[in-house]
């Protein structure tokens, strides 16, 4: 099978290169037609021509014209290494995924050819089988995919729900309540935006460490719940509606809670949607504290994903009990097709969020010019 | 300047003193630093001034003019006057213990001897953790902090510019495309949002040699597009990578080639996102002008577009080096969990957390604040930048 397979593969990458040319040739096509018909178009109606070209009609008839050609020529040519240039960069901006995607499908030894492939020759759905029921490489301890997912679920639901809670409410007493010492705690509050967070880590570990809280979710939700950039982007979101609402919300006899409820979050909600969205992702991707305090069955997705994966014998299989993948021809060593898998797992919910959300994400990270 | 003033006749109002540029700066600081500290002096008599004799008397003062409350009802409305706190409590609570205590405990505790952070024992006071760290003489084995500096400056420095550079010709050229605009810009977002860990994996898959390296197993996409060109395959992430040794620091320049590869691709989203959206806001008249004057493409973009889009560009610049100083992930994603080899790919952050994993606090807690030494110098500096070159707005 093995060998079949290397003495195929060597037309792959001919038959890659092929595609690649005729979908930019498709792009190329399209565009010169669509100009040259409106060349045709131009030359064929005199009004539009002079239209079009009214700087250079003046002048001697067929100069013009001449000159007109050339420069047509010239503006087509420099399109077309315009959109080259931008097809070069969007194919390779858009590599690694078609990498990660086709990887996940293929068998090690596929994987492992000496000439790629750019297409699975066999699909091998067994990687996300195994990889669903591996336990964490490196340790002996029983943490699966899903107890990792619910884990990430759990805490990015949790962190998310209750940081906006305390968001919002900060928010709104900086924003249009009175106190004594508001301009003081405001003050400090911005000021720790300066530090960079790794200072923090090292007390809160110990800290985190020294009260026992190790291996719970709680450990991964509270140090992380306020977010003074949030809170300052809030406030000023809060502080742009006018005072008059909120007096006549007081005439009318509404609570400071009720106006916060019934007026203001309604009106900031983009803004609220990019905080909710930006720290679900945050949550998602975060990897070095879980890494800190947490062992593996109370670590995150992206700790899983670090993690060797090697094919190890499965008890129970659809396969048969006892079954591996390749029968220990690998022995202990990772396997990047298993690997490959484990980070679509990671990548594609991020993929599908973005496509869906896109407005909102964009929106908060042009503003705060992070990622979560 | 006194004297200046006194001078008769010829110039009427002599210029104030100039200082050089770098004095201007540090003195403007200084005076921002102290305007931030007179605030808070305000704020602080204000909240106090109410304890004292006359804010005392002031108070009875109000409350003789006022309605004769009783006791409760005073209490109450008090309560109700100051309610905000209860709305700010969550957050200060947290914020008490996760953030303003670390702060005080990393200047304290960098500074205490062989400090253990779980058993809270250390020997002596002094700046021995400073001058270990910045030696290289931890004696663990760990990273070496020269090793991880020389890294992140030299990645940050060289993938940030290249970046910024290549997401600039990338929205000019989206800019000035009127078909399938949409579809390109599209495609080009798409590495924005992604996970470092995992798509430093695939990255390194591109890079990787499995086995040996004759051609019996993969050498990695990218050793056989240099193999066209009859390049022999290069070890870039693995065990013998190639690098240069310049006495104790190692410069893996293969590594190097590999992330910058890495940072440029996973940053070009969000500068073309900035970029383009910039270019898109700027005035069309402009254009139009520069093309009845004759303007070629190329003077128009760097007599126009460039200048218009300047703050967009030192932003980029500025929350891009403060991004690189705090690169980890993808290191990690690249070379796995010891950061290359003998921790030869190590960062700033990197330093940071391979001694909390050792136990060695005291050196954790002083790389922590040499990096934020660091960072805010290079804020400052940047500020300084952005000032200058932002005057166009």
């Amino acid at each position: 099978m093995t060998n079949l397979l290397l003495s195929s593969t060597a037309a792959d990458w001919v038959v890659a290169l092929m595609v690649i040319l005729v979908i930019a040739g498709i792009i190329a096509i399209i565009f010169l037609t669509v100009k040259l018909c409106r060349m045709v178009r131009e030359r064929r109606s005199p009004a539009a021509k002079v239209g079009a070209w009214d700087l250079s009609a003046g002048s001697s008839g067929f100069d013009a014209k001449k000159m007109q050609r050339a420069d047509k020529a010239k503006h087509i040519t420099k399109n077309v290494l315009v959109y080259l240039f931008l097809t070069v960069c969007a194919v390779l901006a858009f590599l690694p995924f078609y990498w990660m995607i086709i990887s996940s499908f293929k068998t090690e030894f596929e994987f492992r050819q000496s000439v790629p492939t750019f297409f699975p020759h066999e699909f091998q759905w067994k990687n996300y089988w195994m990889i669903f029921h591996q336990t964490v490489a490196g340790s002996g301890s029983a943490a699966t995919f899903q107890q990792i997912l619910l884990n990430t679920i759990v805490v990015g639901l949790l962190s998310t729900l209750l940081g906006l809670v305390i968001i919002v409410i900060t928010a709104y007493a900086f924003a249009r309540m009175e106190f004594k010492g508001k301009n003081i705690l405001f003050a400090l509050m911005i000021a720790t935006m300066m530090i960079p967070g790794e200072l923090f880590t090292i007390s809160n570990y110990i800290t985190v460490a020294k009260g026992g809280m190790n291996d719970s979710y709680v450990v991964l939700i509270l140090p992380f719940l306020v977010s003074v950039y949030y809170i300052y982007l809030l406030r000023n979101n809060f502080m742009q509606i006018p005072n008059s609402l909120y007096q006549a919300a007081k005439v009318d006899g509404l609570s400071d809670l009720g106006y916060l409820i019934k007026v203001m979050i309604p009106l900031t909600a983009p803004t609220l949607i990019s905080i909710t969205l930006l720290r679900f992702i945050g949550t998602w991707n975060s990897y070095i504290w879980p890494r800190l305090v947490n062992t593996e069955p109370w670590q995150m997705i992206t700790n899983w994903v670090t993690g060797g994966f090697v094919d190890t014998k499965q008890v129970t299989s659809p396969w048969g009990a006892n079954w591996t993948m390749y029968n220990n021809f690998f022995g202990g060593q990772a396997l990047d097709s298993l690997k490959m898998a484990a980070v679509c797992m990671v990548s594609l919910p991020l993929l599908i969020l973005f496509i869906f959300c896109r407005r909102y994400i964009m929106r908060g990270v042009s503003k705060s010019g992070t990622k979560g | 300047m006194e004297e200046n003033n006194g001078n008769a006749g010829a110039i009427a109002k002599a210029p104030p003193k100039k200082h050089n540029r770098f004095a201007q700066y540090f003195i403007n600081l200084g005076a921002r630093i102290k305007g931030w500290f007179v605030d808070m002096y305000g704020a602080i008599k204000d909240f106090f001034y109410g304890f004292t004799k006359a804010g005392r008397a002031e108070k009875k003062a109000r409350k003789a003019e006022g309605p004769q409350l009783s006791r409760r009802e005073r209490l109450r409305r008090g309560l109700k006057t100051q309610s905000g706190w209860l709305f700010v409590l969550p957050a200060l609570a947290l914020m008490a213990v996760f953030t303003f205590y670390p702060i005080i405990a990393s200047f304290v505790n960098s500074f205490k001897q062989g400090y253990s952070g779980m058993t809270g024992k250390f020997n002596g006071w002094g700046a021995d953790n400073f001058v270990r760290v910045l030696k290289g003489d931890t004696g663990t084995g760990g990273a070496s902090f020269t090793q991880c500096l020389v890294n992140t400056m030299l990645l940050t420095f060289i993938s940030v510019p290249l970046s910024t550079l290549l997401a600039l010709l990338i929205s000019v050229a989206l800019n000035s495309i009127k078909r399938i605009q949409k579809a390109y810009q599209t495609i080009l977002f798409l590495p924005y949002l992604t996970n470092a860990l995992a798509m430093g994996a695939v990255f390194a898959t591109f890079f990787k040699i499995i086995g040996t390296s004759n051609n019996t197993e993969t050498v990695g996409l990218v050793n056989i597009v240099l193999g066209w060109f009859g390049i022999k395959p290069i070890d870039w992430v693995g065990l013998t990578s190639p690098h240069w040794q310049l006495g104790s620091l190692s410069i893996p320049w293969a590594k190097y080639i590999v992330t910058i590869i890495y940072e440029v691709w996973s940053g070009l989203p969000f500068k073309i996102l900035i970029l383009f959206s910039a270019m898109q806001s700027i005035n069309k008249q402009y254009y139009d002008a520069a093309k009845v004057d004759g303007a070629s493409r190329w003077t128009t973009l760097w007599k126009i577009t460039a200048p218009m889009i300047m703050p967009q560009i030192s932003y980029l610049l500025v929350t891009g080096i403060m991004g690189g100083m705090k690169q980890y992930s993808a290191i990690i994603g690249l070379f796995g969990t010891t950061m290359g080899q003998d921790y030869d790919m190590g960062t700033m952050v990197g330093y940071l957390y391979n001694y909390i994993e050792l136990g060695q606090t005291g050196y954790a807690y002083a790389g922590s604040l040499l990096l934020f030494i660091i960072i805010m110098i290079i804020t400052f500096f940047n500020n300084k930048i952005t000032k200058k070159r932002t005057t166009y707005r």
